[in-house]
């Protein structure tokens, strides 16, 4: 009898049968009729789904507009960001971005080889504004040959400009004009 | 698993009469007992279908955690409704799955509850209530009943962990292995074994008729 029950007698046990040996006495009773005292939390359970009942609504109404403030807060991070990188890097604050503003300088003097250091300075020199934009638009502009006006007159304000405001250029030149001397 | 299969023989309906042999299907009705209907309209905020799925899982989920966590099975057990509440709006599924679910949610509450509380669970079990058990003979009354049902669960929660849950998981809340397995995370195959050694075991707990 120590090999009883087998697996396959175990698994008719489980589900109910062999009801007449003590084992599967056992499990009916565990199974059994509910007794008073295991209903004790239903006046407790029914008030709670009373509450869970009204409460869905405004939870999920909630849960919306808490998404959609996520969501603008997310964005207007982002923009924000965006916005205090793009300030940054236009005056100049950013540290690494203002060392890689000079740099498209170079591209400037490409198509005219000779007045390089003449070229170099004004673009390096301009403190705020549109350092962007004189590398951009000379290289489109030089061989159509229709831009060379607009160039001129695009040129000739910066060193006004760099006359005018002499004190934040040498924060940059110093290290770099003694440079250009020495060729 | 509906109770459509005790009253058809096993010509008209040949897949189920293949799986579940008409013979091993000697559950209580309360246990087959179908209230998908009534999981749908508490869902849709009726209260009577809530107290009609109360009154009939309550009692075997209270069982259950009674193995799991013992003297505090009452309060995870109300925990566990009123999480149930909390998410039944979305619920889907029929009553087995509501038992599922409830088991579920229930076994995290147990887990929860127990590692608040530090403490492993201990259930004693009542030696001189075993014989009595095994004999069938006081089942006569309520209150006969109701020790017996009490003895037979702090017996059965005797057993190794894993060995019990598995028990009571098929026994009192009438899940099968698979659907067990789901519950706690192992193949139905393990589910199935960790039942059969902890009936092994109730087996050598219990006097033995001779058979």
């Amino acid at each position: 009898m120590t090999g009883w029950p087998d697996r396959a007698a175990a698994e008719r046990l489980l589900d109910g049968a062999h009801a007449d040996t003590p084992l599967g006495r056992v499990l009916t009773h565990a199974r059994g009729p509910a007794g008073p005292h295991e209903l004790l939390g239903e006046g407790a359970a029914v008030a709670g789904f009373r509450a869970a009942d009204r409460a869905p609504a405004p939870s999920r109404a909630r849960r919306a507009v808490s998404r959609v403030l996520a969501v603008k807060v997310a964005v207007v991070g982002a923009l924000l960001t965006g916005s205090g990188l793009a300030v940054a890097s236009v005056t100049g604050t950013l540290p690494g971005v203002t060392r890689d503003e000079p740099r498209p300088a170079p591209v400037v003097p490409a198509p005219s080889p000779a007045p390089v250091t003449g070229v170099d300075d004004p673009a390096r020199r301009v403190p705020a504004g549109t350092p962007p934009r004189t590398p951009g638009g000379p290289p489109s502009a030089l061989p159509n040959g229709r831009g060379k006006g607009p160039d001129e007159h695009a040129r000739s304000p910066h060193p006004r400009r760099n006359s005018a405001h002499p004190t934040p250029v040498r924060k940059n030149q110093p290290s770099k004009t003694p440079k250009d001397p020495h060729p | 698993m509906s109770p459509c299969f005790l009253s058809q023989g096993g010509d008209t309906s040949a897949g189920a009469g293949a799986l579940y042999p008409v013979t091993d299907l000697l559950v209580e009705p309360a246990q087959l007992g179908d209230l998908t209907a009534a999981v749908e309209a508490a869902r849709d905020g009726d209260e009577s279908a809530f107290r009609e799925l109360f009154r009939a899982v309550q009692p075997p989920l209270l069982r259950y955690l009674r193995g799991l966590i013992g003297e505090d099975a009452e309060d995870v057990a109300s925990e566990t409704w009123l999480q149930v509440c909390r998410d039944l709006p979305r619920f889907s599924g029929d009553y087995t799955n509501f038992r599922a679910w409830t088991a579920t949610v229930a076994r995290h509450r147990a887990l929860d509850h127990a590692r608040k509380m530090r403490r492993r669970p201990s259930v004693p079990v009542p030696v001189e209530t075993l014989a009595d058990l095994a004999s069938g003979a006081d089942t006569a009354h309520e209150a006969a009943d109701a020790v017996a049902t009490g003895a037979a669960i702090a017996l059965v929660a005797s057993l190794p962990a894993q060995q019990a849950e598995a028990v009571l998981l098929r026994v009192v809340m009438g899940l099968d292995a698979e659907t067990v397995g789901r519950i706690l995370g192992k193949r139905p195959g393990a589910v199935r074994t960790a039942a059969y050694r902890g009936l092994r075991r109730l087996a050598e707990l219990v006097p033995e008729d001779p058979r």
